[in-house]
């Protein structure tokens, strides 16, 4: 009886730490705009070819970006690209030396997600004015 | 340079491109923000201009080779299935050589309208 107390006994201590880092969710954030902007390609390139094949063509380009969906898509995509440019900027800080401590690391990813944020509300009431 | 060094060159790579691309999306910032395209006339004499054609086709060259290096990483992370990888990176740079070549087109057909 007495041995079996004496067994190590698993701590889960994973519990302790349920949250994923912000520096996790920055790099996630990366990947994920990086992802989207990817997808996003073939139908920038048709617009880009729509809008210049004729003014006909260019209607129907600002038509279908007056659309609700495509309006939605676009602001994602907005804010994607200007995400992704500030991590990317923090990576390159990273990569000379600048902010790798954790909590200048933390500071500057909170910093990029503001700046994205920021990015996509001036565009917001941009276009609501 | 040599094989050993091609995760350095990719690294590389990504930084260069990603520099060039954040600079030509600056500048698509400010033209769609302050001066953006009227009509299709104002829109075509823009991207016909060289020097837009010119930064424009680079661009374009730059995302395709970015977003190679970023996708691969993203395989090479998630995807361990050797073939499965293969099969899925074949298709993704047989999808952006096909943006690529599209863009590019795109572009060359403006120039000679």
């Amino acid at each position: 009886m007495q041995s079996k107390t004496q067994r190590p006994v698993f701590l889960d201590l994973q519990v302790l730490t349920p949250r994923l880092p912000l520096v996790a969710i920055l790099s996630i954030l990366n990947r994920a705009t990086g992802v989207l902007m990817f997808l996003s390609a073939p139908v920038l390139i048709w617009l880009l070819g729509v809008s210049l094949d004729g003014p006909a063509g260019f209607e129907r380009a600002a038509q279908f970006l007056d659309g609700f969906l495509a309006s939605l898509w676009l602001f994602a995509l907005i804010w994607a690209v200007a995400h992704h440019m500030f991590s990317g900027i923090r990576f390159l800080l990273i990569d000379i030396d600048v902010g790798v401590e954790k909590e200048q690391a933390q500071k500057s990813a909170l910093w990029v997600l503001a700046a994205g944020g920021a990015v996509a509300a001036i565009t917001l009431i941009g276009v609501m004015l | 340079m040599s094989r050993q060094a091609a995760g350095m060159r990719a690294w590389i790579l990504q930084r260069i491109t990603g520099a060039y691309i954040a600079l030509f999306v600056i500048y698509l910032a400010v033209l769609f923000t302050f001066a953006a395209p009227a009509d299709h006339a104002d829109w075509s004499a823009t991207v016909a201009s060289p020097a837009v054609t010119i930064t424009a086709m680079l661009f374009f060259l730059a995302v395709l080779l970015h977003a190679w290096v970023g996708v691969r990483d993203i395989a090479i992370d998630y995807l361990g299935h050797t073939g499965l990888r293969l099969a899925a990176l074949t298709a993704v740079a047989l999808f952006l050589l096909g943006s690529g070549i599209w863009a590019a087109k795109i572009l060359l057909l403006t120039v000679h309208s």
